[in-house]
């Protein structure tokens, strides 16, 4: 940005003003966040007479995926975010994605084209269950640990966490909840120990949406393509 | 500390307190009334006795904020101390200090256990410095605790956590800092 202004103060005054305003087309469209760009298809859906969206951020944490996506070339997405709808009774999957070019230094959201998809189950479970999902929480993977004659209890944080979100927006409202997926395991790593949330963490109804949600994206994944809706 | 590892003391001790949106108000016979931000006691050997230094952040009466100081070494009454944490000291960094857990009801079935969330944390740091080796020990003042106030759940942990090693040293060094820091000057 710097560099961009010292170069429109070297050169005329017509020139300064085109410049100026490209400039700040661009600089706006690379610097909008995830979170801006799903509230706006959010609300183009919600404007479009869809009246529920469930909502799945995979926020990969420093451990990005590559995907080829046909119209943007290979990719390295470090979050990503999937949003299930019904529209003119059609189950349709859209997909946003933060990603990086191939020199890794410029990051870019961008929403692919939406999929059709059979996802009548997941909406009508977040339907049915969204009492249950408001509120809900998952807790920490907690684990206790013997000592000679003593006994503690401990927490367990993994060095790369993925942490899971799901939101249900529902006519004006929202609902949010977040998953750490070390929090639904059983055991820990090399089952030495044992969550003592699982039992609870297992039978909420987020976990629940996630699983669903996993085995839908699964056979898609590779089909979504970058383009003009 | 680099100055003291280069005159050869090979025993050191520090012990920070950091306070997280609050202060602690203190009287200090130099600097009158203050409210203490971030503190770290050194304590370490030297010729045979014992001495000990602090760094610390706080406010003045004034409110002015922010101010660093650093105290001049003063005799102290920590040979034992010193002598033990040389001796055991990858017994008291190898029992570290467990978070608060407490148990509850989730729904008729389940029970669930969480971590207490203390929103004004105060958090001890402590690292012994012997030759190259630093174990260190971090840990928050809460996790101490039986209950943390009268409506809290239990803290699972406390009973573990006061036989440690580490809580040993953490009452010792405690009780040495408390006797020494209104008389030091800087």
């Amino acid at each position: 940005m710097l560099i961009q202004l010292k170069m429109i103060l070297d050169i005329n005054p017509m020139k300064k003003i085109i410049i100026l305003l490209f400039s700040s087309f661009s600089f706006s469209a690379h610097s909008q966040s995830m979170d801006d760009k799903v509230a706006s298809e959010v609300t183009a859906l919600r404007r479009k007479g869809v009246n529920m969206v469930v909502r799945f951020d995979n926020d990969r944490h420093g451990v990005p995926a590559v995907y080829k996506i046909q119209g943007l070339g290979e990719v390295m997405v470090d979050q990503e975010v999937y949003l299930f709808y019904k529209f003119n009774e059609q189950d349709m999957v859209m997909k946003c994605i933060n990603y990086y070019d191939s020199t890794g230094s410029n990051s870019y959201v961008a929403t692919l084209l939406p999929l059709t998809i059979s996802c009548d189950s997941l909406l009508g479970y977040a339907s049915r269950n969204l009492k249950k999902f408001k509120g809900e929480k998952i807790y920490p993977f907690i684990y206790k640990w013997k000592h000679d004659g003593d006994s503690s209890y401990s927490w367990l944080w993994g060095s790369h966490p993925t942490d899971l979100v799901i939101e249900i927006y529902l006519e004006a409202e929202y609902f949010r909840n977040n998953l750490r997926l070390d929090d639904v395991d059983q055991y820990g790593p090399k089952k030495e120990v044992e969550n003592l949330n699982y039992a609870h963490n297992s039978n909420t109804s987020t976990y629940k949406i996630f699983l669903m949600i996993k085995d839908l994206i699964e056979p898609i994944e590779r089909k979504f393509t970058y383009g003009r809706k | 500390m680099l100055r003291l590892q280069h005159e050869g003391v090979d025993t050191i001790v520090t012990f920070g307190k950091l306070l997280t949106r609050f202060s602690d108000p203190e009287t200090s016979k130099q600097l009158g009334e203050i409210a203490v931000e971030e503190s770290v006691f050194i304590f370490y050997k030297s010729k045979g006795k014992a001495f000990v230094e602090r760094c610390m952040s706080f406010a003045d009466s004034t409110g002015r904020f922010g101010i660093y100081a650093i105290s001049k070494p003063m005799i102290v009454v920590a040979d034992s101390m010193l002598k033990w944490v040389a001796g055991d000291a990858e017994k008291i960094s190898s029992q570290p200090i467990c978070s608060y857990i407490f148990e509850q009801k989730a729904d008729s079935t389940n029970t669930v256990y969480d971590l207490y969330a203390d929103h004004h944390p105060i958090r001890i740091i402590i690292r012994i410095h012997i030759k190259e080796d630093k174990p260190g020990i971090g840990f928050s003042l809460g996790d101490l605790d039986y209950l943390y106030s009268v409506y809290a759940p239990e803290n699972l942990n406390y009973l573990y956590n006061i036989k440690t090693p580490a809580y040993k040293l953490f009452s010792m060094l405690e009780k040495i800092a408390d006797s020494v820091k209104n008389d030091l000057r800087y």
